[in-house]
């Protein structure tokens, strides 16, 4: 179609918006490369969040050993995780502006009514993962209706996500999708990859949920407890997203603590940790099984140019080729960590995990420059350097990250420690 | 405790007094008996003369618990308060109302409504006499439209008149179902009841008649169509839209009849009737809904309503106040263009929102049924007005929970109605 | 212009906008000034004999500051930036490109800010007094950092200074004459608003030896800077705004300028209105602690909220008709242009691109023509409805009144042909109810045009 198109010189017609005339303040491929390294890094909390859902909803529903334990161990990480899905899904969207502003806002508007469901959708994700973290003693019975509600509210924004980034890619479809709907109650079905997409991009969730689980079952087996005053229960976070929970709710509230670590009745702490581990190996198995699958499914339903173009890509070979030997590597990691209670294998397994999930931001970007190709090159907007504002950023950013990592060093050690403080 | 010992933390030992002072040789000595009245040598002892005045029959005694609760006798409110009680005898009513409670319970809030309803009907006074400054009854429109348009913040006043009308008669039919619901009117409050029946009727003749003075399309239109169908009920209906209207049309001399009612007769009915409600309010005290009243005593808990309940009441009316601001310039009242009597009715005419029901049900009941659907719609207010000498027990019995259920159908219904009118 | 209009009936785009944004204003002003809050009562408990019992407050403060403005304060917030790019995609795109770095800053900040304060929460029980309070005024000091950041792109959007699209000056853009009374206002307002929290967290305090009195006297302290500096600050705000500006919301309060009251104007006195009445509420307060109850702390947020509602929205309005100002035009039409000879006289469906290839005069040239040019601000019926505002337009006052529409003070300069404006005027016409075609009122202005020259007749028949 883009070929007909091209051939009738019809492009001129669509209304493409032209490039900002501001132009890009660094070279694109800096661009590219801070949108890919933030990307990851959105990712790899979003699949530990997503996959904590579906994991707690599971353990919410099946109730399998060590129920309490999980749940108390979710119940610290996940809304420390979506706190965090959210933050650094910031700057990515804040680069794609700036690389292909005029296609996403585009795109943003057509669908508009659902991209700003994103919004609602969200604070009821995250407000009822909340309600259901801070009521899951008190309540006699589990309140999972809340947590697949929020779960529910997280796919549907994936959705709209997959929507919009496909949309973004096909300015011929623009002009009538917006046309039935001037209000933004469109959505972008015609293309055909947007299920096989969604599908690629959630499928990784249990893998990342099942590594969290390792690094959990890996502390677990070390210290056969998480904390000095709570006895098997509790959960540290290692994602490296702002240390262990304290029981949800911090605070001098000894009552609930007590009745909170009672009834779990399971194995002992190395007994644990090794449920934990076990668990985590399944859902990491399980997950890749279901990437692979759906990332052929992906492929399939790219329409043959655009795939043509995409294998004229040079990059194309040796990011894939890396993104398959590092889901190998760390396949090979996870099966080692279940059987060791140190933390390295796991913290390695995750640095695979984090560079395969980055082989497969950087082919997400490859196929859209395939996809654009006629329409769009990056290499025809101009560039007006702000290399001191970039310099400044990148400064604030290199400060920010150490302070985060020292004090979170200190505080987590304080939460680990037998003695209470003088507080 | 006093706002002083609040605020002292108490870590802090208090300041010496001042009776320990050493005597200082600069000032004269205090005689004995000059000693006895006043221990406090800055202030001048009372003559004994003055002491007589005092004691001049002329006046009433203060009893000793208003001395103990009066500030000390030598500041100025102290001095004030006494000269005030001297001459009054209302001590015991103060005492009575310094002994008034509010029940708190988790339904608490619901006693608010009716203070929300007092707020509105402050401004609306203010407002509308701020209004009447320009408006002229006999130029009606081009008044109101130099209101708006010359008179600094004259739009502003307006549209903060026509919010606070309307959120005013929200905040009564709030009230009127909460106190229902709370079963409020049950013996010995049928009184209270039935004024407060009477109220909300009086400011809904109030909204009615305001809402013709400013003569626009949509005003007349809505007046017209409200009294013809006024004119439809049986007996006394010809008669009664021919008096409101001063002839068989609305005119300007409809305007000569409303506007006189809306700013002297229905405020002072209004005014006349509130004052029997708040009274018959604040001798029998607020209602306790039956499971707060089943409670032990000592589970029983009570806000004062000097000054506790009423502080924190202000804060309330603040926020109205600001949100009528809000709403005004959110939402502005617009003046439509001048009334064009000779002209057709707009289509889709409609009366303001709390007529919308007799209005829909006139639309639902045509031609030869419309007096069943008159009828229907004049069971609501006699249902509202027999309920507190049908319902009677506490707590609640059958009959109770009849009205209850006939309650949740009527607030339904009137909702549902009402929405329906508006987009329909 | 250059994007499709979201064309959202009754709300209109802006209004999702400003939804999302007064609701994250109030909390991103509490996220700041509640962890000034949370510092200093850290450092006033441990002077108190009862310091124990006070942080016992002091966690339910932060239970609740770290719920509401992380689940609320975080996610509008990037609501807003989901909004703008529907309402404003050109200005959005203008912002984003001109200031990324910025944000990039800001969104460290924000990390970092969100990390500290998860490090204090959860660390309360075990970490040491000394590291808790530190990081509770590190806390503050890197969430004013983020204020600070944002600040001069909020406030270059209206006083862009010596910025140019030309000269692309950044420090001037974002140092602009509007940065520090503004900075300094919000800073004075969330410690009130910080204030404010903490009396809805000590409404619930059952009184006992003085403690909620001396809570809700130190909470309500927190009013006294916006009190005493907030009039003079804010009337050093006014006068940095453009003069168009200033004499806008100047008429709107004296009845001048033709004695229409602006909104704009209206929005500042409910601001006014409603930060006085904090001032009061929190004096109250001050006098009887005691009394303090949840309606009532509920009530004073209530107020707070309707405040920054008529400042932003004051704030908003004061932009018109620009939404950048002297830049870019509120319906996404450049400034430079416009001025351009003979761009104004092009066939405006032509220059978006954005109609599905309507035929000229017909129905739906005029809904295309008005969704692309007028919709961006002005719904049919809703808000800034079109409808109640052209009551007295006929097909040819309308027809007239586009030609010369940015004359009026706030709509900006119209685009298009005589075809287009006839066929908006249509378009208007048949949302009342009335159907007269472009093309008659196309020849009734040529008829009327012919006349006026042939008579010489100069009489103006302007609404």
């Amino acid at each position: 179609m883009n070929h007909l198109l091209l051939a009738t010189g019809l492009w001129d017609a669509l209304p493409l918006p032209p490039a900002d005339p501001l132009g890009y303040p660094i070279p694109v491929e800096l661009l590219r490369a801070l949108a890919y390294l933030t990307l990851t890094l959105h990712f790899l909390a979003l699949h530990f969040t997503l996959g904590g859902m579906i994991l707690w909803l599971w353990v919410r529903v099946r109730r399998p050993t060590c129920a309490e334990s999980l749940s108390r161990y979710l119940g610290g990480g996940l809304t420390l995780g979506f706190s965090y899905l959210v933050t650094l899904g910031i700057p990515p969207l804040l680069f794609v502006q700036v690389i292909y502003g005029q296609l996403f806002y585009s795109s943003s508007v057509i669908i508009g009514a659902h991209w700003i469901l994103v919004v609602p959708l969200l604070i009821v994700a995250y407000g009822l993962l909340y309600l259901h973290k801070l009521t899951r003693v008190r309540s006699p019975r589990p309140q999972w209706i809340w947590l697949l509600v929020a779960l529910l509210a997280m796919l549907s924004i994936g959705f709209f996500y997959v929507n919009n980034f496909t949309l973004m890619q096909e300015p011929d479809q623009w002009m009538l999708t917006y046309a039935m709907r001037p209000d933004g109650q469109s959505l972008n079905m015609r293309n055909p990859t947007v299920v096989p997409r969604l599908f690629t991009f959630l499928s990784p969730a249990l893998a990342v949920a099942g590594l969290g689980l390792l690094l959990a079952g890996a502390f677990l087996r070390g210290r056969g407890r998480f904390g000095p005053d709570d006895p098997g229960e509790g959960g540290p976070d290692n994602q490296g997203e702002g240390g262990p929970d304290d029981q949800g709710e911090g605070g001098p509230e000894p009552q609930r603590r007590v009745r909170a670590s009672e009834g779990d009745g399971g194995p002992s702490g190395p007994g644990r940790g090794r449920t934990f581990q076990a668990l985590g190996l399944k859902a990491f198995l399980v997950s890749l099984a279901a990437t692979v699958l759906s990332g052929a499914w992906f492929v399939t339903r790219i329409p043959e140019e655009v795939l043509g173009r995409l294998r004229e890509a040079p990059l194309l070979v040796p990011v894939g080729a890396a993104g398959v030997a590092l889901f190998l590597v760390a396949t090979v990691l996870v099966f080692a960590a279940t059987r060791t209670r140190s933390f390295l294998l796991p913290v390695l397994a995750t640095l695979t995990t984090a560079g395969g999930l980055a082989t497969i931001v950087i082919l997400r970007d490859l196929l859209r420059i395939a996809w654009l190709e006629p329409v769009f090159s990056t290499g025809r907007v101009p560039v007006h350097p702000q290399w001191t504002m970039f310099f400044l950023f990148l400064a604030s950013l290199v400060v920010g990250l150490a302070l985060v990592v020292v004090l979170t060093t200190v505080v987590v050690r304080n939460l680990l420690t037998e003695a209470p403080s003088a507080r | 405790m006093t706002v002083d010992d609040t605020r002292r933390d108490p870590g802090i030992p208090v300041a010496a007094g001042r009776e320990e002072r050493s005597p200082d040789p600069r000032f004269v000595p205090i005689p004995p008996e000059a000693e006895e009245r006043s221990s406090d040598p800055r202030f001048v002892p009372i003559p004994p003369e003055a002491e007589e005045r005092f004691s001049d029959s002329r006046f009433v005694t203060i009893p000793p618990e208003a001395e103990e609760a009066l500030p000390p006798a030598d500041t100025v409110t102290g001095k004030l308060g006494r000269a005030f009680f001297r001459r009054l005898p209302v001590w015991p009513l103060v005492e009575f109302l310094s002994k008034k409670k509010v029940p708190r319970h988790r339904h608490s809030f619901w006693y608010t409504i009716g203070s929300m309803a007092l707020f509105f009907l402050v401004v609306q006074i203010v407002t509308g006499v701020l209004l009447m400054v320009y408006y002229s009854p006999s130029q009606p429109w081009s008044s109101v439209q130099r209101i708006v348009m010359e008179i600094p913040f004259g739009g502003l006043l307006r549209s903060i008149h026509h919010w606070s009308a309307n959120l005013m008669l929200l905040a009564l039919f709030v009230h009127l179902f909460s106190t229902f619901f709370m079963k409020a009117y049950r013996p010995p409050r049928e009184l209270t009841w039935l004024t407060g029946l009477a109220l909300l009727g009086t400011t809904m003749f109030l909204g009615f008649s305001g809402y013709l003075l400013p003569w626009d399309d949509l005003s007349f239109f809505a007046t017209r169509v409200g009294i013809s169908e006024l004119e439809k009920m049986p007996l006394l209906g010809t008669w009664i839209a021919g008096l409101a209207r001063g002839g068989p049309d609305v005119t300007v001399d409809t305007i000569g009849r409303f506007y006189p009612l809306h700013v002297v007769v229905l405020p002072l009915l209004l005014l006349a009737v509130l004052s029997v409600h708040l009274f018959f309010v604040q001798v029998q005290g607020v209602s306790e809904p039956d499971s707060f009243r089943a409670l032990p005593p000592e589970q029983k808990r009570y806000h004062r309503f000097f000054s506790e309940y009423l502080v924190n009441e202000i804060p309330i009316w603040m926020a109205l106040a600001a949100l009528l601001v809000a709403l005004s310039a959110l939402f502005p009242r617009v003046l439509a263009p001048e009334a064009d009597p000779a002209a057709a009715a707009p289509e889709g005419i409609k009366p303001e929102w709390y007529f919308m029901v007799p209005f829909q049900m006139l639309k639902l009941f045509p031609g030869s049924l419309e007096l069943l659907g008159m009828a229907l719609t004049g069971l609501i207010p006699v249902l509202f007005l027999v309920v507190p000498f049908v319902d009677r027990s506490v707590p609640a019995d059958r009959r109770g929970r009849v009205a209850t259920r006939v309650g949740v159908a009527f607030l339904v219904y009137l909702v549902a109605m009402t929405v329906w009118g508006m987009v329909s | 212009m250059n994007y499709p209009v979201w064309d959202v009936p009754f709300l209109g785009a802006g209004m999702v906008v400003a939804i999302i944004a007064i609701i994250h204003v109030l909390i991103s002003h509490f996220a700041i000034g509640g962890g000034a809050l949370l510092f200093v009562a850290e450092l006033w408990s441990d002077r108190q004999p009862d310091g124990e019992r006070i942080r016992e407050w002091l966690h339910k403060y932060a239970t609740f500051f770290l719920v509401y403005t992380t689940v609320f304060g975080a996610m509008t917030g990037v609501g807003i930036w989901f909004s703008i790019q529907l309402a404003s995609p050109e200005g959005t795109s203008l912002l984003i490109h001109q200031f990324v770095f910025a944000w990039a800053i800001e969104w460290v900040l924000f990390l970092v800010e969100l990390t500290l304060l998860y490090l204090y929460y959860y660390g309360w029980r075990k970490n040491s007094r000394r590291l808790q309070v530190a990081l509770a005024g590190l806390y503050f000091v890197i969430a004013w950092g983020s204020l600070f950041v944002i600040n001069g792109i909020l406030t270059f959007m209206l006083t862009p200074g010596g910025w140019t699209i030309e000269n692309r000056d950044m420090a001037a853009g974002f140092f602009n004459p509007g940065y520090l009374p503004s900075l300094l206002i919000r800073t004075l307002v969330m410690f009130l608003v910080a204030g404010l929290g903490g009396l809805l967290v000590a409404a619930r305090l059952e009184e006992e030896g003085g403690l909620k009195e001396r809570i809700v006297v130190f909470c309500s302290r927190w009013v006294l800077p916006a009190a005493l500096l907030l009039p003079g600050l804010s009337y050093w705000y006014w006068k940095t705004l453009p003069s168009n500006t200033a004499r806008l919301m100047a008429a709107g309060a004296t009845g001048l300028g033709g004695g229409r009251l602006e909104v704009m104007t209206l929005f500042a006195v409910a601001a006014g209105v409603a930060g006085t009445l904090l001032v009061l509420g929190s004096l109250l307060y001050q006098v009887r602690p005691r009394a303090l109850g949840v309606a009532g702390a509920m009530a004073l947020f209530v107020v707070a909220q309707i405040g920054f509602l008529g400042g932003e929205f004051a704030r908003e309005l004061a932009r018109k008709p620009y939404v950048i100002y002297d830049t870019l035009y509120s319906n996404s039409l450049w400034k430079h242009k416009a001025a351009e000879a003979g761009y104004r006289q092009q066939p405006y469906l032509s220059l978006t691109r954005w109609d599905p290839d309507v035929v000229p005069l017909t129905p739906q040239h005029g809904e295309w023509a008005f969704r692309l040019q007028c919709a961006s601000c002005h719904t049919r019926s809703g808000y800034r409805g079109i409808i109640p505002r052209t009551e007295s337009w006929t097909p040819l006052s309308g027809f007239k009144w586009l030609e010369t529409m940015d004359q009026q003070g706030v709509p900006p300069p119209f685009v298009g042909t005589a075809e287009d404006r006839a066929a908006i005027s249509s378009y208007i016409q048949s949302l009342h109810g009335k159907n007269v075609g472009a093309a008659e009122i196309l020849a009734e202005a040529q008829a009327d045009g012919r006349r006026r020259s042939d008579g010489g007749e100069t009489r103006e028949v302007m609404p």
